[in-house]
């Protein structure tokens, strides 16, 4: 049947912020005539904020930006600094910002597996039905979302906002004490997470294979967070500072946020391209739960994203049992910082992707100019190319409850930042 | 944990710091030095409120403040109880994870504590990086004086401090 359709489907896209995304798809003689996704993008109004600023104001600034990932967003920022003033933070500081990494890993996946993405799988309108069915599953959910917010509190002083970071390090290192009462918290739950990929890998998720480029950050000693080159399956291995040679942000018309390309090419970010890229990088444990799942990684199933997740929330805990095992209070959590002026560049592996940014300084260390590149909007394009996809598998024929069902699906795999928005998504369909 | 928190929710956006403010504004107002230690603490949470469940976990009494949009002048207080905010903020939706939600996926699971409170105060700007509203900051020393009347009875205190 031929049909000409246009359906517009509002996504919600920062808490408590309305109205700012929206997919389009128009539909004409049973084809996508065009598809457009909309995606608010806090970031980009937080660079010209900073401009001006001491340098030792960047890491709580950056850390508003998202509710889910401030741990990133200081990561990244700090990285850039330290590099532009030539400072050696140690050891120390090195893996005490593995686990807050590993804090907002497991906080972040683990509210995206149990509250957005299960329900999608299981059949359920949202997560609050779903909990009726699978409450121990949903506890155990937020049992290990909690553990990440706990870790990331130790080094903090306010839940919400990790202030505790600086340019060079931690104002304050945590209590042998605190440490040692977390850590035991930590170890009891292995078996939670464990059971959470195996978890994951038995949901009914869609086959879907696909082609896509994988982007993620690789190391040469571990499973990257903070440091590595950034690498593709396609080939690519360039330094943090090459990005921009390779990768091309531009503006497109239907959307504030700008869409990113890999040499001309849509590309993935987040735990699904991480884990294809570095599989070999994880422990012997987790590799062993990995294998369990019976899904032969590297994956082009898009929905192995959760299992993804899953797995790496595995891999944070363990990593921060590991890492806390070995902890000592240190002489100093920070190693002092002289600014100077220069162009520095920072790369981490926020919860969903690589995130990008690059600081220019003046002699007093004041930011010149900012440049935030997160994880979502270089998904963005990858998302349109999966949904025309996806739909045309799906078949255009559905009804619009049923079109908008499966985009919803599809995007939130994703786990864009709009995750975190409070409000409803809207349909609104126009025949012509 | 203690049995009595407070917990103000908040984003950097405008007049939804509220949250966020009123729990400086309590802390600055000796309000919890009244109590016995370990009796009452206050705490904040960020979007997307998903935390809030464990951040609640074990309190008997929980008192929430929050910005809300009603539609009410900016500034107007709102007091809720248990069932009454899960029927007023009945916005269940699958595609986001709020305050709602939350206190819904509580309620499911036997998560909450035996007496919610909710302090809704209305807001009227939410640009990212703004302060607050001199008509929502306004009503700060009014909500703290809600709360301090809410709160001291329990320990059979005057409420004036």
């Amino acid at each position: 049947m031929a049909e000409n359709r246009e359906i517009n489907i509002h996504v919600p896209v920062l808490a408590r912020v309305e109205g700012e995304g929206a997919l389009d798809i128009a539909i004409r003689d049973g084809h996508i005539a065009d598809l457009k996704l909309r995606i608010y993008e806090p970031p980009r109004l937080f660079e010209k904020f900073l401009e001006g600023r001491d340098y030792n104001e960047v890491p709580d600034m950056v850390a508003r930006i998202c509710g889910i990932c401030p741990v990133a967003y200081q990561m990244s920022a700090v990285h850039a600094l330290e590099g532009i003033f030539g400072a050696q933070p140690g050891s120390w500081v090195r893996a005490m910002r593995r686990v807050l990494y590993c804090g907002e890993w497991m906080e972040s996946h683990s509210l995206h597996i149990h509250l957005l993405a299960a329900p999608d799988f299981l059949g359920y309108d949202n997560a609050i039905a779903m909990a009726r069915d699978y409450p121990d599953e949903v506890r155990r959910g937020l049992r290990l979302q909690g553990l990440g917010n706990a870790i990331i509190r130790l080094f903090g002083g306010r839940s919400v906002h990790p202030v505790g970071v600086r340019v060079g390090g931690f104002y304050r290192a945590p209590d042998q004490q605190d440490v040692s009462a977390l850590l035991e918290k930590l170890r009891c739950a292995l078996p939670d997470a464990e059971a959470l990929v195996a978890w994951t890998a038995s949901l009914n998720l869609p086959r879907d294979d696909q082609t896509f480029t994988s982007v993620a950050l690789r190391h040469t000693d571990e499973y990257p967070m903070n440091e590595g080159r950034i690498v593709s399956s396609a080939g690519l291995d360039i330094p943090v500072a090459e990005y921009q040679h390779h990768f091309r942000e531009f503006q497109v018309p239907h959307s504030t946020a700008l869409h990113s390309l890999l040499h001309d090419q849509p590309y993935l970010v987040g735990p699904l391209a991480r884990l294809n890229l570095n599989l070999d990088k994880l422990p012997e444990q987790v590799t062993r739960a990995v294998q369990a799942t019976g899904i032969a990684f590297p994956s082009s199933n898009m929905f192995h994203s959760i299992v993804a997740r899953a797995i790496e929330v595995y891999y944070a805990l363990s990593e921060a049992v590991r890492l806390l095992e070995g902890y000592e209070y240190p002489f100093a959590p920070y190693v002092p910082v002289v600014p100077r002026a220069g162009v520095g560049y920072g790369c981490t592996e926020a919860p969903r992707g690589i995130l990008w940014h690059r600081y220019e300084t003046d002699e007093q260390g004041l930011i010149t100019s900012a440049r935030i590149v997160p994880p979502t909007s270089q998904n963005q394009a990858r998302i349109e190319e999966d949904l025309r996809r996806s739909l045309d598998a799906f078949g255009l024929a559905s009804s619009d409850e049923e079109l908008r069902r499966r985009a919803e699906t599809v995007i939130r795999n994703y786990d864009p930042c709009i995750s975190c928005a409070t409000h409803f998504l809207k349909l609104a369909v126009s025949r012509p | 944990m203690t049995p009595i928190r407070i917990i103000g929710i908040g984003s950097p956006f405008g007049d939804d710091q509220l949250g966020w403010e009123a729990v400086e504004a309590i802390r600055g107002s000796g309000l919890l030095g009244r109590f016995p230690q370990g009796l009452v603490s206050v705490q904040t949470c960020d979007r997307p409120a998903s935390g809030l469940l464990m951040l609640m976990e074990g309190a008997a009494h929980v008192i929430l403040i929050d910005a809300m949009r009603s539609g009410a002048v900016p500034g107007t207080i709102r007091r809720l109880q248990d069932e009454e905010i899960e029927m007023e903020a009945a916005l269940l939706s699958s595609h986001g994870f709020g305050v709602a939600e939350s206190l819904a996926l509580g309620g499911t699971l036997g998560m909450l504590p035996a007496r919610l409170v909710l302090y809704g105060v209305e807001a009227c700007n939410l640009e990212p990086c703004d302060t607050l509203t001199p008509e929502t900051a306004g009503a700060l020393p009014m909500l703290v004086e809600r709360i301090k009347e809410e709160l001291l009875p329990i320990i059979g205190a005057p409420d004036t401090i």
